[in-house]
């Protein structure tokens, strides 16, 4: 089913590119992204049942002017006549920018030179997440948990949850018109566990550019998320050390993400944070290791049309075969270092500034089998469930907390399970460590990106298993 | 008017039993840097309605209180708005929890003082962040964020009240040069109120802490010393505490805490921690009048030398236990210690200054980091470490001493060092 574009957009169009057009007039270069992106979010617990909003939802503007020696940027969602607008730049967004060039420096940046372009892009999704009545969602969530229950008398509480989200976009320049609608969603169960004082729990998550029809997707995971919070309760704690690991999919994709996703943002290039500049062309990997980032390079949930600066999207090979070969850019950090924007300017909200962000991050498949794999290790362990991560673009350190791990001994898995896993390191010895690569490629997005503590970002991340050597605590 | 628009389309709804709006108005001012040039200059104007409608119903016998919470963007018109808050008294239905009860009318408090410190302007941060000027760190960057919040809570059992909030983000970045190479770390602070001395102070400090990191060396393989937390991460590991004595997590089984329970239980040394919930924690820009539901928020202690004296909560989960609500917050202050931070330093011990990302997870009690700069002792000599991580459980701690020293992170006031015993320290194999 194709997802229409947002009516509320379409009936201001008119009014952005009245001010584009005046305010281009005046500054040379200006632009308006309008965002309505909408949904809900269905959550049912033991305890109680909520339907809220998503977390995505926005409805506004924001509008950017090159003030002559660089941007100024203003959100607002309450679209007013173009003249109010435009008087409201002119004299307050200016103004503040004025007292703060007569205090100090001002990092110049050039104006943006574009093409022309005009499209629209509707998405796809097999089930239209409104077609489904809230009662049917309801009722599929509440039977997962009261299957949780049914298995295991352990599990203390279960939680099942969905989220549609619509993103409406329209992007206007003086040169460019682009309109794009698609549909995301994303499921999560959580079994808690207890026994006594000890309290675990597990989790699995679903996503896509895929409407209702998850909801079928993740009926078939209950099973596997109650054995898991049933099993970590017996889990042990890892004696730290460095050892060899093989990553599932999900935690292979986190570290491309933490290890040369941030590392390579071009915005931090022109801050002169990020370590990767060095190595521009130099091995910084095994050469089983070909990572991609773009929002053209696989379709998950930061698969777009445009970016929110209006360029279009793209598929980026940041490492091949353990060569460091570029970067990913918003606009204008592009502009400051003469390169060509990769699509990856993405902005948390209407509300916020761009970045450079990244979009589906992920190592490329290689011919190995996970038998083969978990054959060759004398002892580590197979790590699974990624629970957060931490970026050190100047530094190149990388954290990651595993839910788990079994240990594998003499080429099998035995029953011993540790948790949780703090896996630290330093990137290129990482990242070199990688001796094998299995074939498969899953992608997931349930997460969100922030760069450093804030500025939530849509991402999705994964690739194939990996075996590598990593230090756990 | 918007709100009246609204609360009229509500009322006329004969299903609605109940309805809830937060009217939120955000006038904000943002800066970003590179070095001290000035990278953009962005300003921000937001107005939106929070609307819950709340349905009740009985279905076998049972009674169940159902809601929706949606979004009503401003100059939507009627037919838009009616039709909003109809599909929503729809999905209502769907919704089987157990009743509990709107807030009702209280005494007005005095209008919090945002407006005075609105007073303070963006470029007097500015020149407050970049007065010093050292030659071996420096400011990368920084981002500032000064927002005006205006929240007006309207319900339909008759509250009608207002939260004038100011908040003041800055986030920076510092880097330092040794002969190696470059080292950097990451800083944010946020406050309702400021003055030049906190401002330099914050900066000095990560400065100094950057330099020191320039000079570290990787973690040896150490064994499981004491290991003393400072600053954020000092906040972070109380949040167990908090977390275990709320309400919400009460009810949904992941904390089985109750008044009179010895939270450390007996076989933790040390201190025994002292725990408020606190609303009006001064500088704090979560420092509010009244939660999300018109809730006039309380100071409360909730535990006391280890032990829960009071759960806390909002009116729902507190309802559900049986309780008085306290309101729902995120201030809270933990009583200091006795022993001074030069005590607290003495013979063996790992003393960290910065991690990565300190995370703990207050459903298992698990915590831990990757290290950016700690200072390790062996009773004699400092040396500065970086990289490895510690990890454990608040269940395997054999010792807590808090500082007597205080500081202010954020929406936590309380001891600026936590020594502990009982965790495992990580190192790197490259020294």
């Amino acid at each position: 089913m194709k997802v229409k574009f947002s009516k509320f957009l379409d009936e201001k169009a008119f009014i952005i590119e009245k001010i584009v057009s005046t305010l281009s007039r005046i500054y040379g270069y200006a632009s308006i992204l309008g965002s309505d992106t909408y949904g809900k979010r269905y959550l049912v617990t033991d305890t109680g049942i909520n339907i809220s909003d998503s977390n995505w939802n926005e409805r506004g503007f924001v509008l950017r002017i090159f003030n002559g020696l660089n941007y100024s940027e203003f959100s607002f969602n309450e679209m007013e006549e173009p003249s109010v607008i435009v008087d409201f730049v002119n004299d307050q967004l200016m103004k503040s920018f004025e007292e703060i060039k007569r205090q100090g420096r001002v990092l110049e940046c050039p104006c943006v030179s574009e093409e022309t372009i005009s499209r629209t892009f509707e998405g796809e999704v097999e089930i239209l997440p409104r077609s489904v009545d809230p009662g049917t969602k309801i009722e599929k969530l509440s039977k997962m948990g009261n299957y949780a229950h049914e298995m295991s008398k352990k599990i203390v509480n279960f939680w099942s949850v969905y989220e549609e989200v619509q993103v409406n976009k329209i992007f206007v320049s003086s040169k460019k018109s682009l309109r794009q609608s698609y549909i995301w969603s994303q499921g999560y169960l959580q079994a808690i566990a207890s026994e006594g004082e000890k309290m675990k729990y597990s989790y699995e998550g679903f996503s896509g550019l895929k409407g209702a029809e998850i909801l079928d997707e993740m009926n078939g995971g209950v099973e596997k998320v109650v054995r898991e919070a049933e099993i970590l309760l017996d889990s042990e704690k890892i004696k730290p050390g460095e050892y060899d690991v093989i990553c599932s999919p999900d935690v292979a994709g986190v570290i491309a993400h933490e290890a040369f996703g941030h590392g390579v943002e071009m915005d931090m290039f022109v801050k002169e944070r990020a370590k990767a500049v060095e190595y521009l062309g130099k091995k910084v990997a095994s050469d089983l290791v070909t990572m991609h980032d773009g929002a053209a390079a696989a379709k998950q949930v930061s698969s777009y049309f445009f970016d929110d600066e209006g360029i279009l999207g793209t598929d980026t090979i940041v490492i091949d075969h353990g060569t460091l070969k570029t970067g990913i850019s918003d606009l204008i950090s592009a502009l400051r270092l003469g390169t060509k924007p990769t699509g990856n300017g993405k902005r948390e909200s209407f509300e916020r500034k761009v970045y450079s962000r990244m979009t589906n991050t992920f190592f490329s498949p290689g011919n190995d089998t996970l038998e083969d794999m978990i054959s060759s290790v004398k002892h580590g362990y197979f790590l699974e469930k990624i629970s957060s991560g931490m970026e050190d673009p100047k530094n190149w350190g990388i954290q990651c907390w595993i839910l788990y791990g079994r240990e594998i001994a003499d080429g099998k898995v035995t029953d011993k399970i540790v948790s949780p896993i703090l896996m630290t390191g330093y990137v290129p010895d990482l990242l070199k460590s990688i001796t094998m690569v299995s074939g498969d490629l899953e992608l997931s997005g349930t997460g969100s990106c922030g760069k450093g503590h804030k500025e939530f970002v849509k991402v999705s991340s994964g690739g194939p298993y990996i075996k590598a050597k990593a230090r756990l605590g | 008017m918007m709100i009246d628009l609204i609360t009229s389309a509500l009322k006329s709804q004969e299903e609605i039993d109940d309805w809830k709006i937060i009217e939120k108005r955000v006038d904000g001012k943002e800066l970003f840097f590179v070095k001290d040039a000035l990278d953009m200059n962005r300003i921000k104007k937001t107005h939106k309605f929070f609307v819950t409608v709340y349905h009740d119903f009985k279905e076998n016998g049972k009674m169940y209180r159902g809601s929706s919470e949606f979004t009503i963007h401003p100059r939507m018109d009627e037919i838009d708005v009616e039709s909003l808050i109809k599909e929503n008294i729809f999905s209502s239905k769907f919704v089987k929890n157990t009743p509990y009860p709107l807030v009702t009318p209280s005494e007005k408090r005095k209008e919090s003082s945002a407006k005075g410190a609105l007073s303070n302007s963006i470029d007097e941060v500015v020149s407050d962040m970049y007065a010093e000027k050292l030659e071996k760190a420096w400011i990368n960057s920084s981002e500032i964020f000064m927002n005006h919040i205006q929240e007006r809570i309207v319900n339909s059992k008759g509250v009608d009240v207002s939260n004038d909030l100011f908040s003041l983000y800055v986030e920076f970045v510092t880097t330092s040069r040794a002969e190696k190479e470059e080292v950097e770390l990451y800083w944010s602070f946020q406050f309702s109120k400021f003055d030049d001395e906190i401002i330099k102070d914050k900066i000095a400090n990560a400065m100094k802490v950057t330099e020191d990191r320039s000079h570290a060396v990787r973690i040896p393989n150490l064994r499981d010393i004491p290991v003393i937390l400072t600053g954020e991460s000092v906040k972070e590991f109380f949040k167990y505490h908090l977390y275990k004595v709320s309400a919400r997590y009460i009810y949904e089984h992941l904390s089985n805490a109750k008044v009179g329970l010895n939270l450390q239980g007996s076989g933790v040394n040390g201190d025994r921690i002292t725990m408020w919930i606190d609303p009006f924690v001064e500088r704090s820009a979560y420092s509010l009048n009244y939660d999300e539901d018109g809730f006039p928020v309380k100071k409360v202690k909730i535990i006391d030398d280890s032990i829960v004296k009071n759960i806390w909560g909002d009116v729902r989960y507190a309802h559900y236990l049986g309780i008085e609500p306290t309101g729902h917050m995120t201030n809270f202050v933990v009583e200091p210690g006795k022993v001074g931070e030069d005590d607290l330093q003495k013979g063996e011990y790992l003393k960290i200054l910065s991690f990565s990302d300190f995370g703990l997870d207050p459903m298992t009690g698990d915590f831990g980091g990757e290290i950016r700069l700690g200072w390790y002792s062996d009773g004699e000599n400092l040396i500065p470490l970086t990289g490895g991580s510690i990890s454990g459980n608040v269940s395997d701690v054999e010792e807590i001493i808090l500082s007597k020293e205080t500081q202010q992170e954020d929406n936590f006031f309380g001891p600026k060092s936590l020594k502990i015993s009982g965790l495992k320290i990580s190192g790197s194999k490259k020294l």
